[in-house]
């Protein structure tokens, strides 16, 4: 009973989502049909509430942004020649804050139209970021990129910044004209930043007690781990001078000599033991004899001690040569750069 | 089975986190042995001999070892044995092992064995050896020398007598050039087996001679 109370349920949402969803899209994009054709008709009043009703009810599922600049720049057209000039303003700033390569066709709308298209664009201050979704470079040695492209010349300050405003490091301060490159080497006062969430902000500058515009890009950065080297193997104990007194040796070449013939007394009581295992006992104990009286006769210690100084020396240069480069590569911090969506901000010049 | 777990995996994060920054090195070795078989499973004894061919490799990761090996050969009844019938020696082994200190080496890992009749029989030995092996150089040579002791911390084998222990020791001499990655080894190898309360014993021996490259 349940199970199927649910199901209806279920199919029941779906079928309203969908339906709502479509519905949605039909409508903005019948309104918009419909405002044009207004539009067309010289049927100003009907063509704005068309239009204006099609821009509510559509989203960013039901417009794609050309449909929905195109909306906006028949409104901003129809709110003009309705004497409403303050409403066609806000239409076509609403573009210029959207695209800055956008231009009304001369074909469709009249002089009228994108000569006041034109005053707007120029009297909106924004910039467009474009950054890569994806950058890792190394830090102080190599940069990360911004293009900024300008809907119209004027001043802007570009920073990257803490999500709380805090700032990070000044990248630009100064005038741009169509577009401008920055960049910025992953520091903040000569150091790598550290893993974290950070913003590129460019504000366009405007007079004292203006708006200004301040559009912003969320950073998500990483520290990516630095590629080191293994650190070299420490000299071998069992190659070159060797060391250790002469009685060790016999003792070490006496006991396996001895582990020899007695071993399988030891482990196996029943067994018989190779006689050949005797020759192997009798070449251990004379390889400790004979390590026992080369060492009585070894070169000085002093002479000895400065072949082991020398493997200790060129195994302390191969650690140093190591410990710098791996410092070198903990000193080349890699970071990892996600850039997020463009939000774009109002605020008052200081 | 537990201890056994417990054994391999201390050893292993012992050694892992002494391996920590360490350049893998590889090694491996031919070696060649005369073997000798016996039994003892109430009288008469038999005996058998006979040489073996073996390779074994391994990879050092700082204080991590691990490796594995794999011998095989003929051995023929000795004159006087009770048995008539020559056997094909089989072994294999794979261990994981750690250096707590430069003279000292301890390892674990399974290691089968198998004797096969020209009949067509089989027995099979599965043993999970603890093995302990002190090495020290010899001052003023290019000689070491080390003994190996081992027990075997489980025993399975297809007999009809239960395993009492098995364990087993190795010693010998190795001789590395100087300069050279080349080394040889002179060594001596024993095992022993007790089964069904004494009533059987079995032991292999081995003369062995192995010529090996990398770090041992």
């Amino acid at each position: 009973m349940i199970r199927r109370l649910v199901t209806t349920l279920v199919v029941a949402v779906l079928a309203l989502v969908t339906r709502g969803t479509t519905g949605a899209a039909q409508s903005a994009t019948d309104l918009l049909t419909a405002g044009m054709r207004s539009y067309q008709n010289l049927d100003y009043e009907a063509a704005a509430a068309t239009l204006r009703k099609g821009l509510m009810r559509a989203t960013s599922d039901t417009f794609s942004t050309p449909e929905r600049l195109q909306a906006l720049t028949y409104l901003g057209a129809t709110e003009l020649f309705r004497g409403r000039r303050d409403s066609a303003v806000a239409a076509f700033r609403q573009i210029a804050l959207t695209d800055p390569t956008y231009r009304p066709s001369a074909i469709i709308f009249p002089p009228q139209v994108t000569s006041m298209f034109q005053d707007v664009r120029l009297g909106t201050k924004t910039v467009f970021i474009r950054v890569p979704p994806e950058t890792e470079f190394r830090a102080k040695a190599e940069r990360l990129t911004a293009r900024l492209v300008a809907s119209t010349p004027h001043d802007i300050a570009v920073a990257v910044t803490r999500e709380d405003g805090t700032a990070v490091n000044s990248l630009y301060n100064g005038p741009i004209d169509d577009s401008l490159a920055v960049t910025w080497d992953g520091t903040e006062r000569g150091d790598p930043v550290k893993s974290g969430h950070y913003l590129l902000r460019v504000t366009s500058r405007a007079a004292t007690g203006a708006r200004q515009l301040v559009r912003q890009l969320p950073l998500e950065i990483e520290r990516a781990r630095p590629d080191t080297q293994a650190w070299p193997s420490p000299p071998d104990a069992t190659s070159g001078v060797r060391s250790g007194p002469a009685v060790r040796s016999l003792a070490g070449g006496l006991a396996a000599a001895l582990a020899v013939v007695v071993l399988p007394s030891i482990v196996a009581h029943d067994a018989d033991g190779i006689k050949g295992r005797f020759a192997v006992a009798a070449v251990i104990g004379g390889a400790g004899l004979a390590s026992f009286f080369a060492q009585r006769s070894a070169p000085p210690l002093d002479v000895a001690a400065g072949a082991n100084a020398a493997a200790r020396d060129a195994a302390k240069r191969r650690l140093d040569l190591v410990r710098q480069q791996n410092a070198k590569a903990l000193a080349e911090i890699r970071l990892r750069v996600r850039a997020g969506p463009a939000t774009l901000l109002e605020q008052r010049a200081q | 089975m537990k201890t056994l777990a417990r054994v391999a995996c201390t050893l292993t994060l012992v050694a892992s986190s002494l391996a920590a920054q360490q350049r893998p090195r590889g090694t491996v070795f031919a070696d060649g042995a005369i073997v000798r078989f016996g039994e003892v499973s109430g009288t008469p004894a038999g005996s058998f001999s006979g040489p073996t061919f073996g390779v074994e490799g391994g990879v050092s990761l700082g204080s991590l070892r691990l490796g594995a090996g794999y011998l095989e050969g003929r051995v023929q009844p000795s004159t006087g044995s009770s048995d008539s019938v020559a056997k094909d020696l089989v072994e294999a082994r794979a261990f994981v092992g750690a250096q707590p200190w430069p003279w000292l080496r301890l390892t674990v890992g399974p290691h089968v064995r198998a004797f096969v009749w020209t009949n067509g029989v089989t027995e099979r030995w599965v043993l999970w050896p603890l093995r302990a092996r002190a090495q020290t150089a010899l001052a003023s040579t290019p000689l070491e020398t080390y003994v190996e002791l081992w027990r075997a911390l489980s025993a399975k084998v297809n007999l009809p007598e239960a395993v009492d222990h098995v364990q087993g020791g190795e010693a010998g001499v190795v001789l590395r050039p100087r300069g050279s990655a080349l080394w040889m080894r002179l060594g001596y190898r024993v095992d022993g087996a007790q089964l069904g309360g004494g009533s059987r014993s079995e032991s292999v021996e081995a003369v062995s001679f192995a010529v090996g490259i990398g770090p041992r």
